[in-house]
Parts: C-alpha cells; sequence; structure tokens
C-alpha cells in the first residue's frame, strides 16, 4: 500500500504525496519535539522535511526505505532548527522547593527536570542519536544506517549523551534537603 | 547514584511525554 503510494508520488502525484505526509505527520513531529524540546521548532523542522521530501522524493531510489529516509530528512532538518534556536545552554539552575522529604513523585519530577535541562545542553548530533535509541527503540547498528554516521560514531555520541544526562540526575541528588541541612547546622 | 535501568527506566518515561499530532495547520502549509 505505501509502496504503491510512494511510487506514484515519486512519479509527480500530489496526492498521493499528501496521504503519504498525513500518514507520517505524527510520528515526525513526536521525535522532533523530542529532539528539540520546542513545539515550534519541532514543527517548523516537519514542514522543512515534507516540503524537502517532496522535492527530494524523484531522488529516493528504494521506496521500501521512504519512512526511513523521511526520518533523516527529519534529523538534518532538526540540526538546522536547532542552530537556529540556539536555546540548550543555561546556567540558571532552580533550586528545590522546601520539601521535608523527597517522595518518589517528587524524585520523578525532579529528575524529568533534570533529564529535561541536562538534554538541552547536548548538541543535537548527540539528542538525535539518544532519541532514536532510546524513544524510537533501534538497535545501535540501526541508528547508524539511518543517521548514515559510522556505529563508532554513534556508540560515541550514546556515551556522552548519557553520561550527561546521569551526571545532570546526580548532580540534583547531591543537592541537600531541608533536613539535611538542619543535620549540618 | 543511578543505575543503568534506573536511569533507562527514567529515560524512557521522560521521552514518552510530548506532543504525538501534527495539527493541520503545519501539515496544510507543508502541502502547499
Amino acid at each position: 500500500m505505501q509502496v504503491a503510494l510512494v511510487e506514484r508520488a515519486r512519479a509527480g502525484d500530489e496526492e498521493a504525496f499528501a496521504s503519504l505526509a498525513r500518514a507520517a505527520g505524527d510520528r515526525l513531529l513526536a521525535i522532533a519535539y523530542r529532539i528539540l524540546r520546542d513545539l515550534g521548532l519541532a514543527e517548523d523542522a516537519v514542514q522543512q522535511t515534507l516540503v524537502l521530501a517532496w522535492r527530494e522524493l524523484p531522488s529516493l531510489r528504494d521506496v521500501d526505505r521512504f519512512d526511513a529516509w523521511l526520518r533523516r530528512l527529519l534529523v538534518h532538518a532538526c540540526y538546522r532548527e536547532a542552530r537556529r534556536g540556539r536555546q540548550w545552554a543555561t546556567n540558571v539552575r532552580a533550586l528545590p522547593i522546601d520539601q521535608p522529604e523527597r517522595s518518589d513523585e517528587y524524585n520523578a519530577v525532579v529528575d524529568r527536570d533534570q533529564l529535561d535541562r541536562g538534554f538541552r545542553r547536548l548538541p543535537p548530533e548527540q539528542r538525535a542519536v539518544f532519541v532514536f535509541h532510546h524513544y524510537l527503540g533501534l538497535t545501535l547498528i540501526e541508528v547508524a544506517a539511518e543517521l548514515g554516521v559510522p556505529l563508532g560514531t554513534v556508540k560515541s555520541r550514546l556515551h556522552y549523551a548519557t553520561n550527561t544526562l546521569r551526571a545532570a540526575i546526580e548532580a540534583d541528588l547531591r543537592l541537600p534537603t531541608d533536613s539535611s541541612r538542619e543535620h549540618s547546622a | 547514584m543511578t543505575t543503568n535501568s534506573d536511569f533507562d527506566r527514567h529515560a524512557s518515561a521522560w521521552l514518552a511525554d510530548g506532543p504525538t499530532e501534527l495539527s493541520d495547520r503545519v501539515l496544510d502549509a507543508a502541502l502547499r
């Protein structure tokens, strides 16, 4: 079904391409948002991807690879948007609000907040690998093939991304709570 | 210290949050 649509779209059928775009749009947005952590930038990246896909579709040789090809276009659009947005680095750090004991729920919120802050500090290339592996569930070999980079590069990017995010969480865990401050006073 | 499985669990839960639906506005603009 999709292969037939891709072949028609590749031959210039606008309706076929619109069907493909509608089917892929939600998935593309989900990936772009998770790389960029900004809805406006993610929407721009998806729009650019679809415009470019229509233009470049005649050059797609293997129609079975349409989804992977589209995701690669999306990742490059995300790189461009990331560099345009450039809003990662921040030295602002929120201190935890008064909290006698840290509940699991509180820790989960803090972890997510720290993951978000840590992630925004990563270069977009590391973000993409992290999202493809942890969100899309691709193996590292599959990530390398999809992104068109060597396996060693994928491993290295994932390693640095993971270390940065783990450090962000662990730095938060080391922040003193009220009770520990009382003990040390 | 977070373990690997703790980290993977947190990362997966965190990545699961977020928009999953592309607005018609964006789709229409791309297909114009």
